[in-house]
Formats: C-alpha cells, structure tokens, sequence
C-alpha cells in the first residue's frame, strides 16, 4: 500500500501526464483534420490510467477528466464529458481486471470503447432534441476512432511510465 | 489509497457528483460561463491568441508565395466584378433619392439601421468533431453578451455567442446543431426556421424548415434574417438555396443553404452588440 505521499506524487503525476495530452490535443491535434475529423485525444485519456488503475480510483479520475473536458469544450450538455467519462473509465478498468490486462492491446480496445460510448451519448442527445441523425453520426464516430486510435499508443506508453514510475515496490 | 478510498471513497464520488451538479446548474441558468469554466477560458485564452498568432504569421508568409497566376486570374475577375457593383452602386444612389423624396411625399420616417460592432479576432476554430463553433478574443470586459450576433467583415452572419467569459467568447456557428434562427427568403419574402442539422454540418450547410405550402424557391436564392422577435437584427445574409427536398415525412419540404461565410478561411470577425432599427 502506498503512502499518503506517494498516493498524492502519483495523481500528480497522472495529472501532469493528463496535462501534457490536454496541450497536445489544444494546440497541436485540433489544428487539422483528416478523413474530415479532428483527432480527439479526450476518451483515451478516461480510459487508459483507469486501465492501470482499480475500478474506483480509475472512474475518479475520468469523471475529474470529463470535469475538465467541460470546461474546455463547447457540448450541447454543459456536463456531456462529466455524465460520459466515469462510465468510460469503469468499463475501462473493469476490462482490464477481468478480460485483458492493462497494456496496448487493452488501450485500444477500452479507447474503442471509450470513442463508441461517447459518441453513442452523441448521438442519444441529438435524438432527444428531435435532430436524430444516427447514420451520420455513427460515420463521424468511425472516422474519429480510426484517426484517434493510433493516438492510443503514446497515450499507453505516458501513462504505463507514471504506472511504473509509481508502483516501483509492486 | 484503498484505505482512503474505503473510508472516504464514496463522500470522494458525493462532492464530485455535487460539484458536477453544481456546474451544470450554473451553466445553465448564468448568462455568461460558469465560473470555473471562466478561468479556464481566460487562462488558455493567451496561449490560444499567441498561437493564433505564430500560425497566421506563417500563413501569411505561405501565402506571400502562392501561384501569381491565380493571383492574376483572380483579379481580372474582381475587375469586372467591380465594374458591375459601381454600376449597381450608381442605380443604388438614384433608387435612394427616389425613395427617399417618395417617403417625403408620403410623410413616413426614414428607416434607420444602426448596429454597434466589436471587431475581434478568431482565437479557435471547431475543436470537437460534433460541433461547429469558434472562439474569440473578447468577452465580457468589452460588452459581448450571450446571444450576440457575430458576422464576418462583408455582413454575412457567421454565427450566435453562446458562452462568454472575461476575454473570451465561444460562437455557435450558423450549421451548429444548437443554432436556430428566424430566416426570409429574400426574393419571396417566405418565412422559415434556419437550423443546423448534424447530417449536414459537415458539409457546411443548414436547413431553412417550416417553409409555407407552396412555396416558390429557386436554387441562389438569398437567405437573410427575419429580424422577428428582435432578438437578431434583420437582412444579415444567412446564405443562399442550394436546393429544396422532402422531409422524412414526405409531407413537408425544407430548403438546403449554404452559408455565405466561410468558416475555415475567417480570421477577425465582428460582433454585433446592439443593434437599432426604426421604421
């Protein structure tokens, strides 16, 4: 078990990890399209360290994720990211404790997953509002995953660092 | 971290379920952006003008070198168009003076049109792939309201502020599925409902709805603004007809526009923060 300091250094540095990609997506992925998309670094980053990490840390840290997804990012629901996050984060972990564990294989399939729900959530709310548009937006959801899924490989590679770096006795 | 988490692990998910809570209820019923979404947006917003910046210099620089050809082409184009617009400007001029001894004759006022603008420059273009938005360099310190209408530099709207912080504001483009405003077809004076539509925010385009029975529309028909309700003002050009289809139904039909701004080559914009017009 870690200690009080050690739990602290090690959200810090998930937080910075975080950070980093939160940069990376602001001024760098968001700048330019391909196949008409943005890539979109967010639900890689709810569901990667909650792979590392058990079901509950894991989901805290989508749901302080999509917190600051909310407040970047223009949504139809001011809490879109905040509602969709946690969900992400604890089918995430509970992927890795039950089905594959936590490394590349299992950053692509729990970021799938992530991209699938998301805009799942997508496209239940345009259907709420009467804007249905399934097919169209399963499209946007195929594209975004097939240009954002590579994004996944550092993702995983950033955030086994901090795993490592932190769980030295483990 | 177990410990923790099992001694205080569920007042953790409470006060962050509250918070959540909390910042949504702000959102939805403030004017401007809820606080911590202020400070987010007023943090990044320097790093977002600087590299706006750093990207437009090299922009310009690309830009400095393009095809002289084109540039040649292009401007033997803009001549004749010129020409056509002094002419149009000239039948303008004598229309105005007609018209204007005419409400003379007829003792009515002159109609005024007077809005008040805010130039501001684009710090962030669309940053999700399911909306359509833009952000700019002011915000509440210079009198930018929620609501605001924003409109390029030849008047085409280009969008409706939808959040504003301290230096910051967040715009609805006009192909936001979030966006609906009063729209007239300018040549049949029709009256519609200009909204965005998922299907078609990729390709840049709206759906002008609820169009009367029987409606005569031809495709580069203008689209301006109703002005009904006076929330916005009224002749900003929305855009032009590009077709006209059934709706799912089959029983009623809805127009395809495309907008007359372009929203990936804007760079500065003007936001309208009052406007006034008398009759």
């Amino acid at each position: 078990m870690l200690a009080r300091n050690e739990t602290i250094f090690k959200w810090a540095l998930y937080a910075a990890a975080a950070a980093l990609c939160f940069f990376v997506q602001a001024f760098v992925l968001q700048r330019f399209t391909v196949w008409g998309v943005i890539p979109f670094l967010y639900p890689a980053l709810a569901a990667i360290p909650a792979t590392y990490e058990g079901p509950v840390p894991g989901t805290v840290f989508a749901l302080a994720v999509g917190v600051a997804c909310d407040l970047l990012l223009p949504e139809p629901l001011p809490c879109f990211y905040t509602l969709i996050f946690p969900l992400v984060g604890l089918c995430a972990s509970l992927i890795a404790q039950s089905w594959l564990p936590a490394g590349f294989l299992c950053s692509l399939a729990v970021t799938a997953l992530g991209f699938v729900l998301t805009g799942a959530f997508h496209c239940f709310l345009l259907w709420t509002r009467e804007k249905a548009a399934w097919g169209a937006g399963a499209f946007v959801c195929c594209r975004e995953l097939l240009v954002s899924l590579p994004l996944a490989i550092p993702a995983t590679l950033l955030f086994s660092a901090v795993h490592r770096r932190t769980h030295l006795d483990d | 971290m177990k410990k923790f988490l099992k001694d205080h692990g569920i007042w953790v998910l409470f006060a962050a379920a509250v918070i959540s809570v909390a910042l949504a209820a702000m959102s939805f019923f403030s004017n401007t952006s809820s606080p911590l979404a202020n400070l987010a947006g007023t943090l990044a917003s320097p790093f977002r003008s600087a590299y706006t910046s750093v990207a437009s210099w090299f922009n310009e620089k690309q830009a400095y070198f393009k095809d002289v050809q084109a540039l040649e082409a292009e401007n033997e184009a803009l001549r004749k168009r010129n020409a056509e617009l002094e002419a149009a400007a000239r039948q303008a001029e004598k229309d105005s003076q007609e018209n204007k001894l005419l409400r003379e004759r007829l003792n009515l006022r002159e109609q005024k049109y007077e809005l008040e603008l805010e130039a501001a420059i684009i710090t962030e273009h669309t940053v999700t792939n399911w909306t359509s938005s833009l952000t700019l360099d002011r915000g509440t310190v210079h009198g930018v309201e929620t609501g605001d209408c924003v409109v390029s530099s030849t008047n085409d709207l280009v969008g409706i502020v939808s959040e504003v912080g301290t230096n910051w504001c967040r715009v609805l483009t006009i192909v936001d599925t979030d966006t609906s405003l009063g729209a007239q077809v300018f040549r049949t004076k029709d009256l519609g409902l200009a909204q965005g539509d998922f299907s078609l925010m990729e390709e840049n385009r709206l759906r002008l709805d609820y169009l009367p029975a029987g409606c005569q529309l031809l495709g580069g028909d203008l689209v301006v603004t109703s002005g009904l309700g006076g929330y916005y003002p009224s002749d900003l050009v929305i855009g032009t007809i590009e077709e006209v289809q059934k709706d799912e139904s089959g029983a009623a039909s809805y127009a395809v526009i495309v907008p007359a701004a372009d929203f990936d080559a804007l760079s500065e914009v003007f936001i309208i923060k009052s406007f006034d017009i008398v009759t």
